[in-house]
């Protein structure tokens, strides 16, 4: 995966998770086949460790992986992130699925069933009228012979596992990420541990009454919606540039950001000494027409410096950033990706688009 | 930390955990994400039923693939495959087993067919030759000769018999067995053409039902007559016990009446009951012998009219060794006689199916031809070397862990169990559906059916990105120049090449590069 597959629109925000959701589709499918084919040779209580931290593993390195193939990163070290965040995500995902299989769900989640039937009168199904404190005890029996059963496919009792491993996905891609982001992260891992397993949930019980369709649509749930969350492709991936769109100079092209990131102005006009982008004055562009700025949080401005007519376009909206000789600064606009900017007036106008490109695009 | 001294604890971490997932004393089933246990045999009962668990059990069996073979839950149709063997001992025991002969368990509910969208079916593989003898005890009581000129029932009793459909099943092709048919009537139980024969042919045997098989007249003597049948004919007949040496199945008697047991005038169903419960014991008494079941006749009984008891229901009889007269015939015609009055209300099905029950074999009631036809053919049906066994359910009852219990219902007592365990996290692709109904394992290779496309889609999808930026530029027409300006210029009439470059209007000197990149 490289950032020139990648171009600045809405579509970017999508692609990680796309790539996320293809490796938690492939870690389901290998623990599948290796089941399926060779048999399993753990117990019956480990299949969901197993398939769950698969599947947040793969996750986890396919999020770091993209991320250090998407900055250009040596090979040595996109191999060794990806190790340490499946390996930390591995980890930590059996730990997960043992503390919640183990403790959190004989220990609080029987508890709370508990209290829901005595207190206040619910899952008490198949029982009419005023239960007999031998039905409760019954049902509290039935209640927590359901919690330690590891073969009984609920969502209520595995949904706990589910969101202990997607945490743990979120803590192997912080481990890559040197801590980079930890809201980010474990607001993900929930959110992706939650929904996968409903995910789950519907596909094993409305659209299907098996587990096949169910395990593909959590693995690739768990896919999407982490590597959506947890690491959104920054900006600074990218670069703005202002290119000729008018007859004269057609195509001509300069980038606005400095090569070390910083702050940087650009300017525009016909003067023929030192200006960023030369255009002709034939084109009614005045000797210093327009700059373009970026600031330190990649946020990009358009400034109008001539009297002359500077128009920025985009759609359904004209910005006019003549130059006001009353205003003590000149009037700015940020630029987004597509805007038109139009230099004079009359039969020859000078047209420039801002764009924004990998930054490798130099 | 560095990444490095992270990745040593967390490598060390995961070795720790794969450790921890230990084995298991459980058996996988190839091509599933089941286990089972060992299958639990029930103790004392007459014969040993195996199911088949492993790959290596199903290379022994003709006529076995493990995808009949093993189990096999489908979880989307809730479907359970077993498959199973009847062994005597450590030789297994062939039989003609229908599905009304088994009873199927699921953690402790029986299967019924039609309820609760259960439904069950057993499928019979490798037909097995095995020799033995079939006594065929034939009601020759004066009843029979009733019916029209030329249909009465001993006529429709012969037509039956000549079927060529019944002379397969008594002597089918490559199999060396023995037919003795006897006819009963008053206290004689007497072999028909007059010697005592054991007919090894088919063409004999027509030849002897054709000419010789009549109905004298008289009581219909049925207990005595199964009584001989099971008894003193196998063990002191000459003719028969020489024939019995050189087979290796169980005899199997069939006996055929068109009314009630009635060796006197005064006959009722009260004493019919007693004369029953002592032919019921003297049954059990021979599936009780040393012998074991090898040397334990199968009993079937058919009725030859209509039912006398329709609401009669063996299932409802707690204890076979005790006959009541209410049981048998219902209160109100317990004390009715049968000469003359009961016989012609109907046969008396509820003793039939009392006597084929404890004599291990199967109760057919039918009134024409073909229906005898067809009793007859069931009667010596083909056996088979193992079963396939197919119950479906409500797909919600295969949601965790389960025990299947399998018992035979008739001929002799044979059960076990197996504890099957379904992945809780995932499934093999759903098997294939079938003409019969039924689903078949699928191949695994359908799992990439669904993954490589899947995966395919989201490669497309990635693509979408890019092709949506140069779609849009190319729409809103920013890769193409535009015409050149109307009015004269340094450069009119000649477009500019696309792409960066100096055009025509070329920059000042030292205009264009990037200052300060």
């Amino acid at each position: 995966m490289n950032i020139f597959l990648v171009p600045y629109n809405p579509m970017r925000h999508l692609v990680v998770g796309l790539y996320c959701a293809g490796a938690g589709l492939l870690a389901w499918w290998l623990v599948l086949c290796f089941v399926v084919v060779s048999g399993p040779t753990w117990s019956p209580s480990m299949d969901g460790a197993i398939f769950l931290t698969a599947v947040g593993g793969a996750v986890a390195a396919a999020s770091v992986l993209v991320e250090t193939s998407l900055r250009r990163a040596a090979v040595w070290r996109r191999l060794l992130s990806t190790l340490i965040a499946a390996g930390v995500a591995l980890g930590c995902a059996f730990v997960g699925f043992w503390i919640w299989s183990s403790v959190l769900a004989p220990a609080v989640v029987a508890p709370i069933v508990r209290l829901c039937i005595e207190s206040f009168g619910l899952f008490q199904v198949g029982l009419s009228g005023e239960a007999t404190p031998e039905q409760m005890r019954g049902l509290v029996d039935a209640v927590s012979a359901d919690i330690a059963d590891p073969s009984l496919v609920s969502l209520r009792y595995r949904l706990g596992a589910f969101v202990c491993v997607g945490i743990a996905t979120s803590i192997g891609a912080l481990a890559a990420r040197k801590g980079r982001g930890i809201l980010n992260h474990l607001a993900a891992g929930l959110l992706a541990g939650l929904l996968a397993a409903a995910a789950w949930h519907v596909f094993n019980t409305v659209v299907a009454s098996d587990l096949y369709w169910a395990g593909a649509a959590s693995a690739f749930t768990w896919g999407l919606v982490f590597g959506f969350f947890a690491w959104p492709l920054p900006d600074e991936l990218y670069a703005g540039w202002l290119r000729v769109l008018s007859f004269e100079r057609f195509g001509r092209r300069i980038p606005i950001d400095a090569p070390d990131g910083k702050p940087k102005e650009r300017f525009t006009g016909h003067f023929p000494r030192g200006l960023d982008l030369y255009l002709s004055a034939e084109a009614s562009v005045m000797e210093m027409h327009l700059s373009v700025a970026v600031d330190d949080q990649h946020r990009y401005f358009a400034r109008g410096l001539s009297l002359a007519p500077t128009t920025v376009r985009r759609f359904l909206e004209r910005v006019d950033l003549s130059y006001d000789p009353s205003r003590p600064a000149p009037l700015e606009t940020r630029l987004s990706s597509g805007d038109r900017i139009m230099l004079g007036n009359g039969a020859r106008v000078a047209e420039l688009e801002f764009l924004m490109l990998p930054r490798e695009e130099r | 930390m560095s990444r490095s001294k992270l990745l040593l604890p967390s490598l060390a971490l995961l070795a720790v955990s794969l450790t921890a997932c230990g084995s298991t004393t459980l058996q996988a089933v190839p091509n599933s994400t089941v286990r089972v246990e060992k299958p639990v045999m029930e103790p004392g009962t007459e014969l040993d039923l195996k199911i088949f668990t492993q790959a290596s059990q199903c290379g022994n069996l003709t006529d076995a693939e493990p995808e009949n073979c093993l189990p096999w839950i489908d979880r989307g149709s809730g479907e359970v495959h077993l498959a199973f063997q009847l062994l005597a001992g450590t030789d297994p025991w062939a039989m003609a087993l229908d599905k009304e002969h088994v009873q199927v368990v699921h953690q402790g509910s029986l299967i019924q067919e039609g309820q609760n969208q259960q439904r069950y079916e057993l499928i019979p593989h490798a037909p097995m030759k095995t020799d033995q003898l079939f006594v065929l005890l034939i009601d020759g009581s004066g009843s029979m000769n009733e019916g029209p000129a030329g249909d009465t029932k001993i006529e429709r009793l012969r037509k039956a018999l000549l079927l060529p459909e019944v002379g397969e099943a008594f002597f089918p092709k490559g199999q060396s067995t023995g037919l003795v048919l006897l006819e009963f009537s008053g206290s004689n139980v007497r072999p028909v053409g007059g010697a005592m024969k054991v007919i090894t042919q088919r063409r004999e045997f027509k030849q002897l039902v054709r000419d010789s098989l009549r109905a004298g007249g008289g009581y219909t003597n049925l207990y005595e007559a199964i009584r001989y049948g099971t008894g003193e004919l196998l063990t002191d007949v000459p003719e028969v016990t020489d024939f019995l040496r050189t087979t290796t199945g169980a005899p199997t008697v069939i006996a055929l009446t068109d009314g009630f047991n009635n060796e006197r005038y005064d006959d009722t169903c009260a004493t019919n009951a007693k004369r029953l419960e002592r032919l019921v014991r003297h049954l059990k008494d021979l599936s009780s012998g040393d012998e074991g079941i090898q040397g334990r006749p199968n009993v079937f009984t058919v009725g030859l009219g209509r039912p006398f008891n329709r609401r009669f229901d063996l299932e409802k009889v707690e204890n076979l060794e005790s006959v009541r007269p209410g049981q048998l015939c219902g209160g109100k015609y317990k004390d009715m006689r049968i000469d003359g009055q009961l016989e012609t209300l109907g046969i008396d099905n509820a003793s039939l199916a009392w006597i084929a029950k404890v004599g291990g074999g199967d109760s057919f009631v039918k009134r024409r031809t073909d229906g005898l036809g067809e009793a007859f053919t069931a009667a010596a049906a083909e056996q088979y070397e193992w079963f396939e066994l197919r119950y479906s359910l409500d797909p919600f009852y295969l949601r965790r862990s389960f025990e299947t219990r399998v018992r035979l219902s008739a001929f002799a007592q044979a059960e076990a169990s197996v504890q099957i365990h379904p992945s809780a996290w995932l499934d093999a692709p759903s098997g294939e559906r079938g003409e019969n109904g039924w689903t078949r394992p699928a191949s695994f290779t359908r799992a990439a059916a669904l993954t490589m496309p899947l995966l395919g889609l989201l490669v497309a999808l990635s693509f979408v990105a890019p092709a949506w930026f140069n779609a849009r530029r190319i729409i809103f027409g920013r890769l193409r120049p535009p015409a050149a300006p109307a009015a004269p210029g340094p450069e009119a009439g000649a477009p500019p090449a696309a792409g960066p470059g100096p055009t025509a209007a070329a920059p000042p000197s030292g205009q264009g590069a990037l200052p300060g990149t």
